[in-house]
């Protein structure tokens, strides 16, 4: 029973403009007690192509084929009527309601009734292994719980096929493995599930079969058990990219001092463990992870290093620092669309906003337009950015080439360090490589780098030295060479070594 | 070229150039929609006008000519055109650095009290002079009622939403008392200061209409604030902090100073409007004065998408209505009050349209450099 298709695509192609075709002819089966990944690089198709099962497009050949039955899905109430859920990337809840009138309002008129009580809500999520308190007002719940919810709201109404679109972009590495044990479960119950995902490792790891897209096309759909990492990484991007070379120089730690924090302090707050007597120095020519699950104290980290906030107590010590006294550094912060760019203001004054008010890009109070065109043009070429030209708004442009103009932004700074958070979050693996790279090189070049991130591969393939903040404090001392599962533990609290001078 | 470009792609699927996207791109422009508010609004206000039993087609042929038709008719439109001109570009430099500014038709009520206290007050013997000087003081009051607002809202957090909206209320009652006491001449009944000196009045420039040169310093300033926003060091901080605050303070700009420096160009701005009210077309300060040109001026930054051009075109929409509706209330003897479904009308169409893409998270406004 478990081998027969639940629901199967035939030759579905789909196209917006005319002549860009999104999907062409892809053909998918879905079967019960399965955990099917479908990957792909950002833009291959992946999410329209659950926006077409999910009924949000309509396919403009082929169609959806249900336990070998053709249904029409017009709308997401028609998908829904036919048992498929969908927990999308940005949740479909109302913030201001609490969770039991989110799954109330969502429920079918059958499944409402069951929802009549708190205490119903509070038993029927436990019995599907997903506990939530029903008078939690939703937009106070941490990201990982609200999508607990969303998956509530699809069970609830008796969903037989749930689509996952990047579920885990928001959790943290340990949030990532409840939430497959939670998708286990769910198809051990015998539903279908599909995940769309560019994390190999958790396919590799939680997945039965996978499907590569790239550019519309299906390229291959197997059991995942045949293949190995280097086979997918090849399919979604069309060449091979060696993600196991590590990004290393021979490093020697005798660069001079451009960065100490000295016990520096932070008072907690309710989403962050604030930062406790953390210590940690940064050498010119040297990569420096911070690895650590979001909320322990890296917000604030990359706010004193940027001169947003004052330690309350402990010292910031910088070589080089602004006539108002904070700290030069490049920033990569770690929400590009608000923090990184001017999404409706063009490439060109994104690429050189640090320096728009100095010469030669302003004269007497004047912008010189050519000369912030001419080295906005120079440094797109030099850094990659693919757009027409500098004067498109980044808004047009991928996250990965957005991500490129923070990059080269913070590069292009007068300043011995480079601070980067989270600098590869939301990007393919493509792109993902290429910031790696620059953030090397830039190191190589003779400027300090700092990566906040709890992306703990990417932290184990560039950085010289690891760091692991932990409640605020700067915990154990590693190198790449240190076994994930010591920074793990350490991450999560094991190694209660104290806080390390780093 | 590798095949992994997405960029890529989003620049073939624009730059195709077939006839759908060319047309897909001016649908989607905000000079389109704000073109298609207006003609729909047209449209239903002809209806309406058909509804009282109007022919509409005479009924347009008037309300151009009362608008266009003769140097007089033009002469009206633009002079009904300057105040709510100035408004407007009050309202959009500091909106365009992200302050909420409501206020322009309090500060335009101080700027009018900033006007007429020296063309009453100082010796009528300055002559020509004291024009500037009653300009200038009328900028300096609008800006200071600008000043409160953005100093409550740095020190005390409030916001400036409220704030600005109701000091225009104090503003219009502060205009009430001083008619009614201080500045009501002795043994006068009407609620009106005394007439201004010869000297402040800004000189006619067609005779037999209201057009005063205060229009020729509406136009001056547009250009001097698109040249602000788009060619200065100062302008392009400013749009930056309007756009993406966050962004602004990581790359250590000065958010509260352009703030304030913003609210006081506005704030001076509104001042003005209120100033060249009263020395080109009152005379006077009076009670009610500025039936609500503030408020008109904010409709019409927003109409004209926060640029100063946009505020122009608008702006002689606005006076063409107000001139041309005269026309219709004298000839055909039809309400005035027409006027206020012509301009109200494409404000709700566009408000709509804004607030679809707004949905759709698109930006409310775009500029380029």
């Amino acid at each position: 029973m478990l081998n027969r298709p639940y629901v199967e695509l035939t030759g579905v192609s789909k196209s917006f403009v005319a002549g860009h075709p999104v999907l062409e002819e892809v053909s998918l089966t879905f079967r019960r007690g399965e955990i099917h990944a479908i990957l792909g690089e950002n833009g291959a198709g992946k999410s329209t192509l659950l926006n077409i099962l999910f009924g949000m497009h309509q396919p403009d050949t082929g169609g959806i084929l249900l336990e070998g039955r053709q249904v029409i899905h017009t709308s997401p109430a028609d998908a829904i009527a036919n048992r498929i859920g969908m927990v999308h990337q940005h949740f479909k809840l109302v913030p201001s309601f609490t969770v039991a009138e989110n799954l109330r309002l969502a429920a079918s008129p059958s499944a409402r009734k069951r929802l009549v009580r708190n205490a119903d809500i509070e038993k029927i999520a436990k019995d599907y292994g997903l506990p939530v308190d029903p008078k939690a007002i939703v937009g106070n719940l941490p990201l990982s719980l609200q999508q607990r919810v969303e998956i509530l709201k699809a069970l609830i109404n008796r969903a037989e096929l749930i689509l996952f679109d990047e579920p885990t972009t928001i959790l943290n590495p340990s949030e990532i493995e409840a939430f497959y044990r939670v998708l286990r479960q769910i198809a051990d119950d015998g539903r279908a599930v599909v995940v769309v995902t560019h994390h190999l490792g958790e396919v590799l790891a939680h997945a039965e079969h996978a499907s590569v897209i790239r550019r519309g096309k299906l390229i291959s759909s197997a059991p995942v058990a045949d293949r190995n990492r280097g086979d997918f990484v090849r399919e979604m991007v069309g060449k091979s990219v060696d993600l196991d070379m590590p990004l290393k120089s021979d490093y020697v730690a005798n660069g001079a001092t451009v960065i100490a924090l000295k016990g520096v302090s932070v008072a907690p707050t309710q989403s962050s463990s604030g930062l406790n007597n953390a210590s940690l120095t940064l050498h010119a020519g040297e990569v420096v992870g911070v690895a650590g699950v979001e909320g322990n104290g890296q917000r604030e980290l990359f706010e004193l290093l940027a001169g947003l906030r004052q330690p309350e107590s402990g010292t910031v010590e910088a070589q080089s620092r602004h006539p108002n006294g904070r700290a030069i550094a490049g920033l990569v912060p770690e929400d590009r669309h608000h923090e990184g760019l001017v999404l409706d203001l063009p490439v060109s004054v994104n690429l050189l906003l640090n320096r728009i008010g100095q010469e030669p890009y302003s004269r007497h109070g004047r912008l010189v337009h050519g000369e912030i065109a001419r080295k906005a043009e120079e440094m797109r070429v030099a850094c990659d950015v693919r757009a027409r030209s500098v004067s498109v708004t980044p808004r047009t442009l991928s996250g990965g080439n957005q991500q490129k103009i923070v990059l080269a932004r913070a590069l292009n700074e007068d300043a011995p360090t480079v601070i980067v958070y989270q600098p590869t979050r939301g990007l393919d693996v493509a792109a993902s490589e290429e910031v790696l790279k620059r953030l090397r090189q830039a190191a190589n070049g003779g400027k300090a780098v700092l990566i906040i991130s709890s992306n703990l591969d990417e932290i184990l393939r560039v950085s010289d030295r690891i760091v692991v903040l932990y409640a605020g404090q700067t915990v154990g001392k590693v190198t790449s060479d240190t076994p994930r599962e010591i920074i793990g533990d350490l991450m999560t609290g094991g190694g209660k070594q104290g806080s390390v001078n780093a | 070229m590798t095949p992994i470009s997405p960029g890529q792609s989003d620049n073939a699927a624009s730059a195709g150039g077939s006839m759908a996207d060319l047309m897909k791109r001016i649908t989607g422009s905000n000079a389109f929609l704000v073109l298609m508010s207006f003609a729909v609004s047209m449209i239903i206000g002809l209806f309406i006008l058909a509804s009282l039993g109007v022919e509409p087609v005479e009924a347009l042929r008037v309300m151009i000519k009362g608008a266009f038709g003769s140097r007089m008719a033009i002469g009206d439109t633009l002079a009904f055109m300057t105040p709510r001109l100035l408004a407007a570009l009050a309202a959009l430099i500091a909106i365009r650095c992200g302050f909420y500014n409501l206020g322009a038709e309090g500060q335009l009520q101080l700027g009018a009290i900033g006007a007429v206290l020296p063309a009453t007050l100082l010796p009528p013997e300055l002559g020509v002079l004291l024009m500037p000087i009653s300009i200038v003081s009328g900028a300096l009051f609008g800006a200071f009622w600008g000043l409160i607002p953005v100093l409550l809202k740095l020190w005390r957090g409030a916001n400036e939403i409220i704030v600005t909206l109701m000091m225009n209320f104090i503003g219009i009652y502060l205009v009430k008392y001083l008619v009614q006491g201080p500045l009501q001449p002795h043994g006068s009944d009407f609620n009106m200061s005394a007439k201004i000196a010869d000297g402040a009045i800004l000189p006619v420039l067609v005779n037999g209409t209201r057009l005063h040169a205060g229009v020729l310093l509406a136009l001056v300033v547009a250009v001097a604030l698109w040249a602000l926003l788009y060619h200065s060091t100062f302008g392009i901080r400013l749009r930056v902090a309007g756009l993406s605050p966050k962004t602004a303070r990581l790359q250590g700009m000065p958010l509260s100073r352009l703030i304030v420096s913003s609210m006081l160009i506005s704030g001076g701005v509104a001042g003005m409007a209120g100033a060249v009210e009263v020395l080109g077309v009152q005379y006077r300060l009076i009670d009610g004065f500025s039936s609500s040109l503030g408020f008109d001026g904010l409709a019409i930054a927003l109409l004209g998408s926060l640029e100063p051009l946009g505020a122009v075109i608008v702006a002689i929409y606005f006076g063409a209505i107000s001139s041309g509706t005269v026309a219709l209330q004298s000839t055909l003897s039809i309400p005035a009050a027409l006027a206020l479904i012509m301009t109200g009308l494409p404000i709700i169409f566009l408000a709509c349209i804004h607030g679809y893409r707004f949905l759709k998270g698109r930006p409310l406004w775009s500029s380029t450099l």
